[in-house]
């Protein structure tokens, strides 16, 4: 990889990160910024800051952020993988039926468990491995272990737990359930909490990085099943690991912020165009790409309107053309597994 | 070769009577008996039969104006929604036997018809195709609409016109009137800069607010209140928590009595810990159990009148609240609101 292109990606995600810590809808000036930041200095009281200054920094700005860049970063390498292992450029993570399976537990504890502590949460984290779980297994009683029979399994999971959905929906009180579970389902940062970065943040990190860790056995898996059958490799076995490990990213992700699909599709092919496929490099390049990008992102939702703009209207709107701009411009590089490097 | 033919044949003769029974008009029901026109507030022209013996309501504005005018025996459906329909089936028999049209969802139009209402009362949201099915079935509908409380008086005297209950009709209002007034004379005087500073959360989230277009403002606003949302515009506006910080609300609203937030769920937010009105454990749900006082319809009066001793207790220390409700349901819903069930 190219050291200026590394420099540019710190430096583009650095400004990314301290334009999102400065910007938003509550005003904290440039004094204060630098007095929250002196404050984590040992030794510097933090009594130069007003006291409603440093809750609605520490208590709404800095889970908000963490958790845009843990979900983007979480999200975008579960994307590089899942069009790995299909071996098709247009596999987003939520192929095998995850955002149905959470849409459906988090309808489901809207409507009846209310009263449990992250019920919504739990309920769309468990249901989404579930669903993947489902497909997997649908797929593995087929004669044909192929990758593209899990696609099939994918969307059989989905459909039934759509439908699912479309039940609680109807079932659904339509004065204030309804709602809720229509507003769920786009997804939105704006309950982001320290309570919710605990307990997605692990996951996401630790999932990641076991995913950057054991990235360079995808190269083989983007060849088809013979051909890394006949290099040695089980296949299969290492299927289910990068499933499973990404499912639990994706599941954590989708269950801490609602449905964001369009960064798992989109991301992967901007880090390929920067960077080529071999995937020890991509998987980093993609990690850094899509926390810094939905970072921007959802530092835009929050701050240039007193409403808030819908996260998905913004990453379409922003990334589209820019994905179009790369498919012109830097087109040479290829896409999916060929020309690597 | 034969069998095909044979196929071909008889699927063709059956898609020419299909075709040729869609391009007949089958005509529409004719409104029998006598007759008027009245203009409903969408604007259409509506021919209705003079004597109503037979009424749906499609909406709990229109629904609560039937009760409101005293014409209930006549409805063939409830009429009432959510918690308000739960209350007064329980409380009236005959109430609880007749059925649901919508619950919620959409409209059967079979069941409806199957009814024989003379007319149908719905509100201006409705699709205006689905009206036109059921006039084609012979069922004029009259919609109505409410946005703020002039208008939704404009709905109260619609449907007293069709019905010819003028006068019963003239009563609501006048005590509607009563009500709005016996606040406003206390809070009207209130200065911009000296008035509680006011969120009213949605159904969706607490982040879901109000806008300065919407009802609720209007409550507010008469109430002494300043709406901090009031420069937005559309249907409950989603904002971030920051903004709410920023706005610093006094007292927050909950709009209805929602269960996977509620008071409590506020004091608990660490996001929200800079509010005013967390910080003073100002947050209220708005009433009531059995039924919006924060909706589209003329009994929103009673939300003014409680809204407004929430913002200002001192002003309104005279104001019996339960007692005053009780009397407006007693008289415009056939129960007192205590013995329906209803608390604040």
């Amino acid at each position: 990889m190219k050291k200026s292109l590394i420099i540019f990606c710190l430096f583009a995600f650095g400004l990314a990160l301290v334009m999102s810590l400065a910007l938003g809808r509550y005003p904290i000036g440039p004094a204060d910024l630098l007095g929250l930041a002196g404050s984590l200095l040992p030794g510097i009281a933090a009594d130069a800051v007003p006291v409603e200054v440093r809750m609605v920094f520490w208590n709404i700005r800095v889970p908000r952020i963490l958790l845009g860049i843990a979900v983007g970063s979480g999200l975008s390498i579960a994307g590089v993988v899942f069009q790995a292992l299909f071996r098709n450029p247009l596999a987003a993570p939520d192929i095998l039926g995850v955002t149905a399976g959470s849409g459906f537990g988090a309808a489901l504890a809207i409507m009846f468990f209310t009263r449990m502590a992250l019920g919504v949460q739990g309920l769309a984290f468990l249901f989404g491995v579930v669903a993947v779980s489902i497909a997997y297994f649908l797929a593995n009683r087929s004669w044909d272990r192929s990758a593209s029979v899990l696609v099939i399994s994918g969307i059989v999971v989905s459909a039934v737990f759509q439908a699912g959905v479309s039940i609680l929906m109807y079932l659904a009180d339509p004065y204030d359930q309804l709602a809720k579970i229509v507003f769920w389902i786009m997804g939105s940062f704006h309950a982001a909490s320290w309570a919710k970065v605990q307990v997605t943040l692990p996951v996401v990190v630790v999932g990641s990085l076991l995913l950057t860790v054991f990235g360079w056995r995808l190269n083989v898996m983007t060849h088809n099943e013979e051909e890394a059958l006949s290099l040695g490799v089980d296949v299969f076995r290492w299927r289910l690991f990068y499933l499973g490990i990404s499912t639990l990213v994706v599941a954590s992700s989708v269950a801490a912020v609602g449905n964001i699909s369009w960064i798992g599709l989109i991301v992967p092919h901007i880090a390929r165009y920067l960077v080529g496929t071999e995937h020890r490099r991509l998987i980093p390049v993609a990690a850094f790409i899509g926390g810094g990008f939905l970072l921007i992102m959802d530092t835009v939702a929050r701050t240039v309107s007193v409403s808030e703009i819908p996260i998905s209207i913004i990453t379409s709107i922003l990334g589209a053309p820019f994905l179009g701009y790369l498919v012109i411009h830097r087109g040479r590089k290829g896409a999916l597994g060929v020309g690597a490097g | 070769m034969r069998n095909t033919h044979i196929f071909f044949f008889g699927w063709l003769a059956c898609l020419g009577f299909v075709l040729s029974a869609a391009g007949c008009d089958f005509g529409r029901r004719e409104v029998a008996g006598e007759t008027r026109i009245v203009v409903d507030q969408m604007g259409r022209r509506v021919t209705v039969p003079k004597n109503i013996e037979r009424i749906a309501a499609l909406h709990h504005f229109g629904g609560k104006v039937i009760f409101a005018l005293g014409a209930q025996d006549l409805l063939v459906d409830q009429a009432l929604y959510h918690h308000e329909n739960t209350a007064m089936a329980r409380i009236n028999p005959v109430f609880a036997a007749k059925p649901k049209l919508i619950d919620g969802h959409n409209l059967n139009n079979e069941e409806m018809v199957a009814l024989r209402p003379d007319i149908a009362i719905a509100y201006a949201s409705f699709d205006p195709s689905e009206m036109e099915r059921l006039e084609h079935a012979g069922i004029p509908v009259v919609a109505i609409r409410g946005e703020t409380l002039e208008e939704s008086y404009a709905g109260v005297r619609l449907v007293a016109k069709v019905l010819g209950r003028e006068q019963r009709g003239e009563e609501y209002i006048a005590d509607c009137r009563k009500l709005c007034r016996l606040v406003t004379e206390r809070t009207a005087a209130i200065p911009r800069d000296e008035r509680v500073k006011v969120l009213f959360s949605g159904p969706k989230n607490i982040y879901s607010v109000a806008t300065g277009d919407m009802l609720q403002d209007t409550l507010l606003t008469m109430a002494g209140g300043y709406n901090v949302a009031s420069s937005l515009k559309g249907f409950w506006a989603t904002v971030s928590p920051e903004q709410v910080a920023s706005w610093n609300p006094d007292v927050i609203f909950l709009g209805s009595s929602l269960d996977t937030y509620g008071a409590g769920a506020l004091f608990d937010n660490g996001m929200l810990e800079t509010v005013n009105a967390v910080k003073h454990r100002r947050v209220y749900v708005f009433p009531s159990n059995i039924g919006w006082w924060d909706y589209p319809a003329p009994h929103c009066v009673l939300g003014l009148v409680w809204a407004a001793k929430m913002l200002y207790p001192e002003r309104f220390v005279d104001i019996d609240m339960q007692a005053l409700a009780d009397d407006f349901y007693q008289k415009y819903l056939g129960y007192s609101f205590t013995a329906m069930g209803g608390r604040l």
